[in-house]
């Protein structure tokens, strides 16, 4: 009987040691920490500051202690190949912010990425037909329905000053650069130094173009039906460009001033337009309390001025499919798409959030016009770059060449159609 | 017959053998591979393509330019490079009273990183800069340039920046030679009544070959290699006008186009292969023994 006692004992502890041993690695198990990765680059971050706001993460990291969330950034230039050699390799962070359009050509995301069309959080959204990829299935969630757009921003209280109106044709436009340019001022500040800011000019002018003219024009250069070098509106867009440079209405400097030079000169008062977008006007207007600042639609094309840029749908985020942590990486998505983060992340920058029940933004003077003039109306077009498949880099190379007077504008584009082709080529498109 | 005796076994050196052909020897044999492919980002397969890359490398004008701005400013440094760090030696090795602060100050720019060099001519070669303002101040504004815009003079802006950097460098390669030089040569031909210019061209110039040597297929490999001063003043700009090999290698790898950079690169190491070799060859067959 003691026999049988000391066994029955020594069975029982054993249980109790192997459960007691389960649960606590259970315990263990809950309480690992996690990292999730979220990669970006700066330029993404600095656009759209409301996804990447400190009270929203600090509030999931309190809500899910055992994750702790890291931001990877990326230089600009090198975001896009670090992103696919990390995809390619099977080493991707756990959620990539990347713009939609992009992310589909570039990123692949229809093989890369997680379907996340049957997540919970896809039924809290205010418009999930954005976020559609061209396979029908959702990939990723972007914070904000598009508002905002690119177009000449100018400095408004100089307008008034020398009494000029928004030109709304090429002319008019010629007409206020001659008249500010008589008064001493430098009508146009081109800060073309980095490389990516002149192509504002052509991405806003080419897609205003083909939107409007030839809404098939993308489809067919992507297919190699036509030739960059055989579109004439595309040349007299670049023409204009640099007859601006060339008749003295921009600064003799152009390639040596770059994008954050921006700031002072057109604070200065000595400038009176420059290209950006909304997020260039907002940072201006924050820089400098005393003068008003304001953007207005290229007048490169006939009936352009009515219409103002929009970029793709801003950054989605993205969830790999060689993710190391998939569930958590749901759970920060699921976190963020509540009335409750959207609502704190206004905080950050003003945004049209993309959740129902979140509360409408709170524009500002300039950007509240922006958004009832243009985005909500539907006076918008989409950039050229949402349609590109390849890398642009090259061609943003060679607006600089026709700066520096290497490249007639005929040239820029004839040169990008052999580049455009080897590009294509390399990266297995048919009939290139 | 005597037997030869090692004081170490030959099977001592395999792990060093090891780590070399699989650090070194191993990715080099592999990327001239590559050359020969169409090995680009995104692409699921890598097919042969024989000597594609390399016919687009001849082809292509930007990288036909790349190729000419790297001669170019190879001739450029290895010159400026050594006629400065030979001046300066000659005069920091003599009786001059400071000459211990002035070879600190003319080897102190070679220790800063070039990315920091590069943050600091950009403003200063600006149009509006410190050296333009400067050059107007003193009555000079012909001499005006947009120093890193000009495409005709941007690689001699770059250059002018390197050799600013590590004369100091070369300066001290040729100090070296020239304290290695008996003054008793000296003493013998100011005996013989030989001048100052004949004692350089007799017994100095012969006498600092090996440093001579030394300092050329640096500066040569260096000016050939180059990437950091490119890339932290122009990135290769305005447009392509100051793109050298190496930073068109590394824009082509940036971009995905791992085939071809690696044609680039095998492109870059024959040229050095080629230019250094006999170089070093005909140069040492000149080289004076004390």
């Amino acid at each position: 009987m003691k026999k049988r006692f000391t066994k029955l004992i020594g069975i029982s502890l054993s249980v109790m040691m192997s459960v007691t041993g389960m649960s606590a690695m259970a315990v263990h198990a809950d309480e690992k920490d996690v990292t999730l990765t979220i990669e970006a680059s700066q330029e993404i971050v600095n656009n759209i500051p409301y996804a990447f706001y400190d009270e929203n993460i600090a509030a999931f990291e309190a809500q899910y202690p055992n994750i702790k969330v890291e931001l990877v950034l990326n230089p600009d230039a090198q975001n896009t190949s670090i992103l696919q050699t990390k995809l390619a390799s099977g080493q991707p962070s756990d959620l990539i912010c990347y713009n939609k359009v992009a992310a589909e050509n570039e990123l692949e995301v229809v093989k890369n990425c997680v379907d996340l069309s049957n997540e919970a959080f896809v039924d809290r959204l205010e418009n999930k037909d954005i976020l559609v990829a061209p396979d029908g299935n959702i990939y990723g969630f972007a914070y904000a329905i598009k508002t905002g757009g690119m177009g000449v921003v100018y400095n408004k209280t100089l307008f008034e000053e020398k009494g000029l109106e928004v030109p709304k044709t090429y002319d008019e436009f010629l007409a206020v650069c001659e008249a500010l340019k008589a008064d001493g001022i430098t009508p146009f500040y081109g800060p073309f130094k980095d490389v990516w800011t002149f192509q504002m000019w052509t991405s806003s002018t080419w897609g205003y173009y083909v939107g409007q003219n030839e809404p098939d024009l993308w489809d067919k250069l992507n297919a190699n039906e036509i030739g960059w070098d055989e579109i004439p509106a595309f040349q007299d867009s670049l023409e204009k460009a640099y007859a601006l440079y060339e008749d003295g209405y921009m600064q003799e400097t152009v390639l040596s001033d770059d994008y954050n030079s921006i700031t002072a000169a057109m604070g200065s008062g000595e400038y009176a337009m420059t290209v950006g977008s909304n997020t260039t006007v907002r940072d201006l207007l924050n820089a400098h309390e005393n003068i008003v600042f304001d953007m207005f639609p290229y007048p490169v094309y006939e009936g352009e001025d009515e219409y103002i840029t929009i970029s793709q749908l801003d950054a989605e985020f993205f969830i790999p499919k060689d993710a190391k942590h998939i569930d958590e990486a749901k759970l920060f998505l699921d976190f963020m798409v509540q009335p409750e983060q959207a609502d704190r992340a206004q905080a950050a920058a003003s945004f049209v959030p993309n959740v129902k029940g979140a509360k409408a933004p709170e524009f500002d003077d300039f950007e509240g016009r922006l958004y009832e003039e243009y985005n909500k109306t539907g006076k918008t077009v989409l950039e050229m770059n949402a349609y590109m498949k390849v890398d642009l880099n090259d061609l943003w190379v060679y607006f600089q060449d026709m700066f520096a007077g290497a490249k007639t504008p005929a040239e820029v584009l004839s040169t990008w159609d052999g580049t455009f082709e080897e590009l294509m080529s390399a990266k297995g498109f048919e009939n290139f | 017959m005597k037997r030869k005796v090692h004081l170490y076994s030959y099977w001592l050196i395999v792990p060093a053998l090891l780590i070399f052909g699989i650090f070194f020897v191993f990715p080099s044999v592999y990327g001239v591979y590559y050359s020969f492919t169409d090995w680009t980002i995104g692409k699921d397969s890598i097919s042969f393509v024989g000597l594609k890359n390399y016919i687009s490398i001849l082809e292509s004008s930007e990288l036909k330019l790349a190729i000419y701005n790297t001669f170019l400013y190879a001739i450029v440094v290895v010159i400026g490079k050594n006629v400065n760090g030979l001046l300066l030696a000659l005069a920091v090795n003599t009786d001059l009273k400071l000459k211990g602060y002035f070879r600190v100050i003319f080897f102190l720019p070679c220790v800063i990183s070039t990315i920091i060099i590069g943050l600091v001519f950009v403003p200063i070669l600006h149009p509006n800069g410190i050296l333009n303002v400067f050059l107007g101040k003193i009555g000079l504004g012909f001499l005006q340039q947009s120093w890193l815009v000009d495409r005709k003079i941007v690689m001699f802006s770059i250059a002018a920046v390197s050799i600013w950097q590590w004369t100091g460098y070369h300066m001290v390669v040729y100090l070296a030679g020239l304290q290695g030089i008996s003054t008793s040569y000296y003493d013998a031909a100011k005996i013989d009544g030989a001048s100052a210019l004949q004692r350089f061209r007799y017994i100095t110039f012969p006498m600092l070959a090996p440093a001579f040597n030394i300092n050329m297929l640096l500066s040569m490999i260096g000016g050939l290699k180059v990437f950091s001063e490119p890339y932290a003043l122009t990135n290769g700009g305005p447009g392509n006008a100051s793109q050298v090999i190496a930073l068109e290698v590394f824009s082509k790898f940036g971009r995905g186009q791992w085939g071809l950079g690696t044609a680039l690169n095998v492109t870059l190491t024959i040229f050095v292969s080629i230019i250094c070799v006999p170089v070093l060859y005909n140069m040492r067959k000149r080289e004076v023994e004390e």
